[in-house]
Formats: C-alpha cells, structure tokens, sequence
C-alpha cells in the first residue's frame, strides 16, 4: 500500500505521519523514498505492508545518516535512515 | 579530489557505451519478426499476389470491359478481396513499427530514470543530490507529456480500438459480395474499402473512442493517496488505541466471546464510518472479518484521525 508524504516538512514531522499511518492503519513501513512529481516536487513514497492487528508495532525512528535512503527533508535531498 | 575525477571520467567513458549497446541489443530483439511468405510478396507477372499492381490493373481492365454480370461481380469480388489484403498488410506493418517505436521510447526513458536516481545514491554532496532530484522530477514532468501529448500509453487501448473498427468496416464490405454490380459496383466497394483503411487509423480510433487524450491513460494508474501531516497528539492517540484495538484481537483470536462482541458494539455503535456496512452485517462476521474491517476502516480514515478515535473511544 503506498501514500505520498510532503516533503516540505521537518523530519520529526514525517516521522510522526508514519507512525501514525502504522498504528491507525494497521500497517508496517517497507520503504520510504523520494518521489516527486511536477505538481508535488517534494512528495516522498512510503510503500506500507500489512501486519496482524493483535501485535502491537514498535515505533519507527527516522536519522538523518550517511548510510540512509534519499528523501525530502524541508524541501531538500536528505539521507535518512529507518529503525526501531 | 583524484579520486572524484577518475570516477567522474569514469562514468562518462561508460554511460554512452553501455546505452548503445542496450540501444542496440533492443534494436536487434525487436526486428526478429516472421519474414513474409513469399506467396504473399511475388511480383512475377503470371501472380496473383495483392502486391503484383501489374495483375491488379488487369483484373480492373476486365471489370470495365466485361458484360456478363455473374462475371463482373466476381471480378468486383476478386478486386475487393485484394484491396482488403493490400489494407490489412500495411495495418500491421504500422502496427508492428508503432509498438516497436513506443517499447523503445518507453525503456530510454526508464533507463535515464534509473541512471540518475542511481546516481543521487552514489554521489556525495547535498546541494549536488537536491540539484539532480528536481531535475529527475522535471524529466518525469517530461514524460508525462510526452505519454500525453503522443498517446504513448494508450497505444494499446488505439490499437484495440482500430481493430474493432476494422473489423465492423470490413463486416459492411462482406455483407455485399453476393450484391449485383448494378446496386454495388466496385467503385463503391473501392470506396468503402477506403473506409475500412482509415478504421486503422489514430484519429478514427481517437473519434470513436470518448477519451480525454492522456486524461482516462493518467487516471488508470494507480492514485496515491497524499498523507496529511499529522500532530504529536494525534500520534499519541492512535498509540493508545492500537494497543487497545490489539488486546481485544488477541482475546478475539483466542476464542473470547466477550472480546468479539465488544469489537461488534465498537462498530455498531459507528456504523456511519463502517463504509455502508449494516449491524446485521456487522453481527455477522467472524474473527478475520472484523479484523479486515477494522484495517479497511483504519486506512480510510488515515487523513480524519478524529473519526477514527470514535470507534477506539466505544472500545475502552
């Protein structure tokens, strides 16, 4: 399952946005890349998968890091590590 | 600093090279169609071949020149199924170099998709990486005009189109062979045939067809949704009732009685967010189906939070 997230905001933002996507949705985050477009510039791919409603999810936790994806971070290319 | 350099130089000697030679390697796998039947192409002056204009103008000379009409129906026939050959042979032909021209554009352009996000990942440097994301993000700009304004992804649906024009075209032609050459003559045939050539072509298909150019071809990919920025404390609620919603799955699953009809009420007493759902409907599901409903509602309501925590809220 994937959903755009705007890239524009700060980190904490978007880390806040996929915990909350993980816990109301019932979903667990597979991976999370930049992926503009003309009308959204800064829009980042999250692709989610599913997972069983009866075990609660551990909180995700995005660092900016030298070994991460590339994203958007405040409008700009940032590299960004995923953990738990 | 030498390093940089090599690397640079590097990929700049291999980038052309290896993009002619996938160039060339696609090239070379897409002219391996059938080679023609000889029987269909032979231009020897005793075939019968639709491509021998030599046998075509005779038989057209006997059509002016003949009396009998059983002989001139036959001729008119003979010529219309000519016509119809000649027709069909450069369809495909147009077909086969349109599929070829648009794979070809297709792979180009996912092959300098592919170069430069490669790219992002490798280089260092945020301002260089900034600088290649919006031009990544302007090509894709690029390319979905390119898609819109030369149909490039609706060449299937064109195709499907022509073809089924054809084939009604064709079908009005063939409902009139057993028609005497007084009430169907060969130049009406020849016009209808002329008919049944441009049902082949884009425009005929693009009049017929009641799309939007580029319009229905973009709606047909998937949409994703756009995940409104959430705040801490709608984080901090969606805690709370994933780790509520959780304890009663985990009883339900185990065979708790209590722990199902709870998880019942909760929806029942939200039937509005259930999306059309009835109590009855509600009452009836087992296990897995309260747990695909919770997960459906959950994902609908991503971007209204508020309604959501209504059904955690009937769960405490």
């Amino acid at each position: 399952m994937d959903f755009k997230i705007d890239g524009n905001a700060s980190l904490k933002d978007q880390e806040v946005t996929l915990n909350h996507t993980e816990l109301q949705g019932v979903l667990k985050l597979v991976s999370y890349v930049f992926d503009g477009t003309p009308d959204k510039p800064h829009d980042n791919l999250a692709t989610f998968e599913d997972r069983d409603i009866a075990v609660p999810i551990p909180p995700l936790k995005l660092t900016e890091s030298g070994t991460g994806t590339d994203i958007w971070v405040g409008g700009v290319i940032k590299k960004v590590a995923i953990s738990r | 600093m030498l390093k940089k350099t090599f690397v640079s130089s590097l990929l700049s000697l291999t980038t052309p090279i290896v993009l002619s030679l996938c160039v060339g390697l696609l090239s070379a796998s897409l002219v391996q169609a059938q080679k023609t039947p000889k029987i269909f192409t032979t231009d020897q002056a005793n075939s019968t071949a639709a491509t021998n204009m030599s046998y075509v103008n005779s038989l057209e000379g006997e059509y002016k020149t003949a009396t009998d009409p059983l002989q001139k129906k036959l001729l008119r026939n003979r010529l219309i199924y000519i016509g119809v050959e000649q027709i069909d042979t450069e369809f495909n032909a147009f077909r086969r170099h349109s599929r070829k021209r648009n794979d070809l554009l297709q792979f180009l352009f996912d092959f300098l998709e592919i170069g430069v996000s490669t790219t992002i990942g490798v280089i260092n440097g945020e301002r260089a990486k900034t600088v290649l994301a919006e031009a990544l993000t302007g090509f894709k700009g690029v390319r979905t005009s390119a898609s819109k304004n030369f149909r490039l992804m609706e060449t299937q649906i064109l195709f499907n189109k022509m073809v089924a024009n054809r084939a009604k075209r064709l079908q009005l032609v063939y409902a009139k062979l057993n028609d005497d050459v007084g009430s169907y003559p060969w130049e009406r045939a020849r016009s209808e045939l002329k008919e049944y050539f441009y049902a082949g072509t884009t425009d005929d298909a693009l009049n017929t067809l009641s799309i939007d150019t580029g319009a229905e071809a973009s709606e047909e990919t998937v949409k994703v949704e756009r995940l409104k920025t959430k705040t801490l404390a709608e984080l901090e609620s969606a805690k709370s009732c994933d780790q509520i919603r959780a304890d009663f799955f985990a009883k339900a699953k185990a065979g708790d009685a209590a722990a199902i009809l709870k998880l019942k009420a909760a929806l029942n007493a939200n039937l509005d967010l259930t999306g059309g759902k009835t109590a009855a409907d509600i009452n009836a599901l087992d296990v897995p189906g309260l747990e695909a409903l919770y997960k459906d509602i959950g994902r609908r309501l991503l971007n209204e939070p508020a309604k959501y925590q209504k059904i955690c809220d009937a769960l405490k």
